[in-house]
């Protein structure tokens, strides 16, 4: 009886010790000072057959109705997943959309998508590219019925979630379990957050400056908040795009747009919703002498920032302290489909 | 479904196309008290596919229960909680993707009652956020038997109907609300 006992004891610690390794090695390990995921990474493990089902969808065209455009189309590895250079995104038959692109990383800490906060988990975000006339114009029926007469998506299907028979449910799940795993926090400022590297005096001056004008929506380590807010931005009148207020219909909620992030930004541009703004020099001339007064404008802007020239260089130095250059040029987050040969 | 049926209100006939919507939490009552429930939470039922329209359960024989009670669509936390397949799987088409929520229930069909592009009236009703909730709990009188047949009158639905105030509705908003209640009020029990 003691020996059973001291088996069944070590086996159960054995399996511990595997399942931790496997999580906070290589795929999904987050520094201390990160609060807690939101994605329910619990009841929804990750595994690495799904990751990588996730990552072949993520960048096929066969998603779209002409096969023509893939999730990695708009979101580019390189560019830290956000569509460079493109104000406006486009889409199949060289549709241009209304919005730009936003970067995907740390999507585990989201709890809405899309500018206007109209998605409410990941697991749903990639139906909105793909149904849209605009972007794939396609339909989840349609991409489930094309992977299921696949040549090699059911047995990769099979290998990930015991199932060869493909559902839109997992179709989604394997989507989010690769988008979960493109994690940015190797930037300048995660280095010194950990001790291993420190601000230039100019690097400093602009941390104060952000601590004091920017912090209270783009709060690190995140640099964003689940919130949506009217930063001023004068209305485009081709688009009248109200934000929030779409999914809503609540006037308060009238030109809020989702607060992003601040990592990245040197490879994310251009900048906003409608991606109005080349440089982060416009940027910041908009919150010091551009902003539009209005009712439900971000209480943080009421009184205006006022920046001189020397802050606002001050200012863009720290922020280019979270560019995380690791992130974009991370090889295990690149299009498999080039390199791998087809089973 | 394939053919249409005739409305006394309005004297004319009227087409249903689409017809599906969600129940969930189905359960047994004896007057107030839970004496039952079915184990599966969510189903799909869908006119046009004979399966769905029969949902079997196991209670036990001495089981007394005289009130039968769901929702018509899917709940809050259901649609906070991402994705999930069978009967909730968005291939089912009643999943909005531009603006994350379950469609509740599906109308579609046709009538010269509506005086809309092609005689149309399409009816999404769905919304799980406050104000525009519109999935309804409805508790029926039913006699203790191993079958319980519920049915929902169309024609006391459309008769109820202002056609000309309710005949397109394809997001979470008031009306959808007021279409839901009114919905919900048209399924009995036969006896």
């Amino acid at each position: 009886m003691i020996n059973e006992l001291k088996v069944i004891i070590i086996f159960i610690i054995t399996f511990c010790c595997v399942g931790f390794s496997y999580l906070s090695s290589d795929v999904f390990e987050y520094p201390s000072y990160f609060p807690k995921p939101i994605y329910d990474l619990v009841n929804k493990p990750l595994s690495k057959q799904k990751i990588e089902l996730g990552k072949k969808i993520f960048y096929d065209p066969l998603l779209s109705a002409d096969n023509s455009i893939s999730c990695a189309s708009c979101h580019s590895s390189y560019n830290a997943f956000a569509h460079t250079d493109h104000d406006l995104s486009h889409g199949i038959n060289d549709q241009i959309g209304t919005r730009n692109a936003p970067p995907l990383f740390n999507l585990a800490w989201q709890s809405s998508f899309m500018w206007d906060g109209a998605i409410n988990h990941l697991d749903f975000q990639s139906l909105a590219p793909i149904s849209s006339p605009m972007e794939m114009g396609s339909n989840i029926k349609s991409v489930v019925n094309k992977l299921n007469q696949h040549h090699y998506y059911p047995k990769l299907f099979y290998e990930a979630f015991k199932d060869s028979v493909i559902t839109g449910e997992h179709v989604l799940l394997a989507l989010s379990q690769f988008q979960i795993t493109l994690l940015s926090v190797n930037s300048k400022y995660d280095a010194i957050r950990q001790g291993v590297d420190t601000f230039s005096e100019q690097e400093k001056k602009g941390y104060h400056l952000f601590l004091k004008h920017c912090n209270s929506c783009h709060k690190e380590p995140l640099f964003f908040e689940n919130k949506y807010e009217n930063n001023g931005l004068k209305v485009d009148t081709l688009f009248n795009d109200f934000g929030r207020w779409n999914i809503t219909k609540v006037s308060n909620d009238s030109l809020k747009f989702k607060i992003p992030s601040l990592r990245n930004l040197s490879y994310t541009k251009p900048y906003m919703h409608d991606g109005r703004f080349n440089s982060l020099n416009e940027v910041l001339n908009h919150y010091s002498n551009e902003v539009v007064l209005n009712n439900n404008l971000s209480p943080s802007l009421k009184e205006g920032i006022s920046l001189s020239a020397e802050n606002k260089v001050d200012l863009i130095a720290f922020l280019l302290t979270l560019n995380d250059q690791k992130f974009t040029l991370d090889k295990k987050h690149k299009n498999p489909n080039i390199y791998q040969i087809h089973q | 479904m394939e053919k249409p049926f005739y409305l006394k209100s309005i004297q004319d006939s009227l087409q249903v196309d689409v017809f599906k919507f969600y129940i969930s939490e189905i359960k047994f009552l004896l007057d107030e008290d839970i004496v039952a429930s079915v184990h599966k939470k969510n189903f799909l039922i869908n006119f046009e596919d004979l399966n769905s329209k029969r949902i079997k359960t196991k209670i036990s024989d001495t089981l007394k229960f005289n009130k039968i009670k769901f929702n018509i669509g899917i709940d809050s936390i259901t649609n906070v909680s991402g994705v999930y397949g069978q009967d909730l799987d968005p291939t089912n088409g009643m999943y909005w993707t531009w603006n994350s929520g379950y469609i509740n229930c599906k109308l579609e069909g046709s009538s010269k009652v509506f005086k809309t592009r092609k005689n149309k009236y399409v009816f999404h009703l769905g919304g799980y956020k406050s104000p525009f909730i519109s999935m309804q709990t409805i508790t029926l009188e039913a006699t203790q038997s191993k079958e319980i047949k519920i049915l929902i009158d169309l024609n006391d639905f459309f008769s109820d109907l202002d056609a000309t105030k309710y005949h397109t509705i394809l997001s979470p908003n008031k009306k959808a609300v007021v279409v839901s209640k009114q919905f919900s009020t048209t399924f009995y029990v036969k006896e």
